[in-house]
């Protein structure tokens, strides 16, 4: 049997700013397996966005222990943090935050830059990704030339065009319509189904949640079975 | 990666066009002064014509005699008798040569015209090649026979002929005739030997007076077989001074000190007023001009690093991206700083172009008399280098704060 996707061993976050002391997430224990789709919920401000930071690697745990595709990720450097995260995972955010200097295809270019990818593969790899997610017509326009679903879209593909195991995303309709947040879901539960990629979502959608394979309840900062 | 980066860069500059257009305007004007004041230095040092093989010529320009209490200093060009004395007797160089600057007038269609007469011997012009285009300089036998032959360069064989030939016409100052036997390529005013408009034989000088003075109007050129031979000669002339019983002259000079410098040297004394000191203050002269060049850049590279760091926020979302898609620091730090150095090397271009333009104005303003600028590899490349320069000290902090930006702050955009 493979290692779980994700796995997590008593993990909290404690926040220390200047008096105070925000306990973010509070000894969670998680386990996803590869090719979950897995859907987080609960109030704002109950550490959804702080847990989905923790294991993509994007923030370090204040406890315990984060394993990634089996792999301890405690004594890892910088450096090799950004290696997982270039190989291993995707990300989508609820504002896109696509280059707005880049054109489209570009932007879905930018997670193969840092690998050793010729440019003309790197070229045909987003043109690809953005043919999944049906963009490839606008593949030269400007991300500010476009409307928020596809924007939204354009960041699935960038985060798809690497081909990771695990993809994260943050209320990736939450600055969506509703029409528009059902085409993003239904590409991302084609790409959980078709190339079975590990995905955890967050969202304050009930309905989108029932979608997924499991929903994960948190509130303040620990989940609730 | 590289190109993406340069494409990116370029969109960048194009997009935020108000940053582009201060960082590009500080950068070509700050590089534009530098490359005029360099490129006139590097013309006065290292010039192409009649004075491009100076790298082995020493200059005696001056000579300070004092009594023996110190009481009365003189300090003034050198005298006919000073250069027979300690200038044509050295042994150690390839040959030695001397001029005097004179200023005569000429009556040229009954108007009266200045011109810079320079009466010299007969090894001068093997020092100074000067650029005939018609004629020859004059031989040794004119100048043993004091003949009344002058060399004329082009814009005064212009003011007297028109487009005429000037070749065995005679021109008129000092109330002598002289006929023309060679027309040369004019010279710019700072190359001192070279600069003149007229030269005539120095037998031809109105009076014979000159020939018992140490102090005078004249300038000693000493022609080194190699730049090696350099020390050599100067200690022989020093050794020369010294020895010299001065009261064999006159009872009113016990000592005598005189340099010869190289062009560089010579520089350094006239900025630091050293003309007449031991020291040629060349070192101190060195720091001075490199510490100028850093202050005068210091202020652009401050202010083109404000703008850098205030960009930092603007792209915050930027770096964000890039981080939680597995950019490591250095590529950031790479990326940063090939923005800036594209930035400082569009500009350096830019300041280039304007100080080619800068400097056609000064050449056809006549501020300087017959200058003609060249550009030479060697600038360009110090250009290139100090463009790098400021493009890496104006860039490296902000490029590596950038990069050390917290992935998810970076995201939420502080
Ligand atoms: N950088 C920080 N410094 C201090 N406290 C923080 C920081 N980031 C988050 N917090 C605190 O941690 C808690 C969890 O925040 P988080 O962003 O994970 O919430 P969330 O569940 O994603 O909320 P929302 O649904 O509104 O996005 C909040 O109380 C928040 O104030
Ligand atoms: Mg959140």
């Amino acid at each position: 049997m493979s290692a779980p996707a994700i796995s997590l061993q008593q993990v909290s976050k404690v926040y220390q700013t200047d008096r105070v002391e925000t306990t973010a997430l509070d000894q969670i224990n998680l386990t996803i397996p590869q090719g979950e789709f897995v859907s987080i919920m609960g109030p704002s401000g109950c550490g959804k966005s702080t847990l989905l930071n923790l294991m993509g690697l994007l923030d370090a745990p204040s406890d315990g222990d984060i394993q990634i595709l089996g792999q301890q990720v405690a004594h890892l450097k910088e450096k090799q943090l950004a290696t997982i995260r270039n190989l291993k995972i995707g990300f989508v955010f609820q504002s896109f935050h696509l280059v707005p200097d880049l054109s489209v295809l570009d932007n879905v270019e930018i997670p193969l830059l840092y690998r050793s990818v010729s440019s003309s593969a790197r070229r045909q790899a987003a043109r690809d990704a953005l043919e999944r997610v049906g963009l490839k017509a606008r593949m030269s326009h400007y991300p500010t030339q476009l409307s928020g679903g596809q924007q939204q879209r354009v960041a699935i593909a960038r985060a798809i065009v690497g081909q990771p195991a695990i993809l994260f995303a943050d209320e990736p309709t939450g600055n969506l319509d509703s029409q528009m947040g059902k085409e993003i879901l239904s590409i991302l539960n084609d790409l959980n189904q078709q190339s079975g990629t590990t995905i955890v979502m967050v969202t304050h959608d009930q309905h989108q949640a029932e979608q997924t394979g499991r929903i994960i309840r948190i509130h303040d900062g620990q989940m609730i079975h | 990666m590289s190109l993406h980066t340069v494409k990116t860069t370029l969109r960048v500059l194009m997009r935020r066009k108000f940053f582009t257009a201060i960082s590009l305007f500080c950068i070509a004007t700050t590089l534009m002064v530098l490359i005029v004041v360099a490129a006139i230095v590097d013309n006065m040092l290292h010039p192409i014509g009649a004075e491009r093989n100076f790298d082995t010529v020493l200059i005696v320009e001056r000579v300070r005699m004092a009594n023996k209490e110190e009481t009365s200093v003189w300090s003034s060009p050198l005298g006919y008798k000073f250069i027979e004395e300690f200038i044509l007797t050295l042994k150690t160089p390839e040959r030695v040569g001397y001029y005097t600057d004179n200023s005569r007038q000429s009556l040229i269609d009954g108007l009266i015209q200045r011109f810079q007469v320079k009466y010299t011997d007969d090894q001068y012009a093997k020092i100074v090649e000067l650029d005939f285009i018609d004629g020859r300089y004059f031989t040794l036998d004119e100048l043993n026979s004091g003949q009344r032959v002058a060399i004329i360069n082009e814009p005064t064989q212009i003011r007297f002929f028109g487009d005429q030939s000037a070749i065995g016409k005679t021109i008129e100052f000092s109330e002598q005739r002289y006929t023309v036997i060679g027309v040369v390529r004019a010279e710019a005013e700072f190359n001192k030997a070279a600069f003149s408009d007229i030269w005539a034989p120095i037998t031809t000088f109105p009076s014979g007076n000159y020939r018992d003075e140490m102090m005078g109007s004249f300038r000693a050129l000493i022609k080194a077989a190699s730049r090696s031979d350099i020390p050599a000669i100067k200690a022989e002339f020093e050794q020369g001074l010294k020895s010299f019983d001065y009261r064999s002259v006159s009872d009113e000079y016990a000592t005598a000190t005189s340099f010869a410098n190289t062009k560089l040297e010579r520089m350094a004394r006239e900025f630091m007023g050293t003309e007449d000191e031991l020291g040629s203050g060349l070192a101190t002269f060195l720091m001075l001009a490199l510490l100028g060049v850093v202050l005068f850049m210091l202020l652009p590279a401050i202010n083109l690093f404000n703008l850098s760091i205030s960009r930092i926020m603007e792209r915050a979302s930027e770096i964000g991206v890039r981080k939680a898609f597995g950019a490591p620091r250095r590529a950031l730090v790479n990326q940063f700083l090939l923005e800036n150095i594209i930035l400082t090397l569009i500009g350096g271009l830019m300041g280039l172009l304007l100080s080619l333009l800068a400097l056609n104005l000064i050449e056809s303003s006549g501020l300087i008399a017959y200058a003609n600028f060249n550009i030479s590899w060697r600038l360009v490349v110090w250009t290139l280098m100090i463009t790098l320069l400021f493009a890496l000290i104006s860039g490296s902090y902000p490029a590596w704060r950038m990069a050390r930006m917290h992935p998810v702050r970076a995201l939420k955009g502080y």
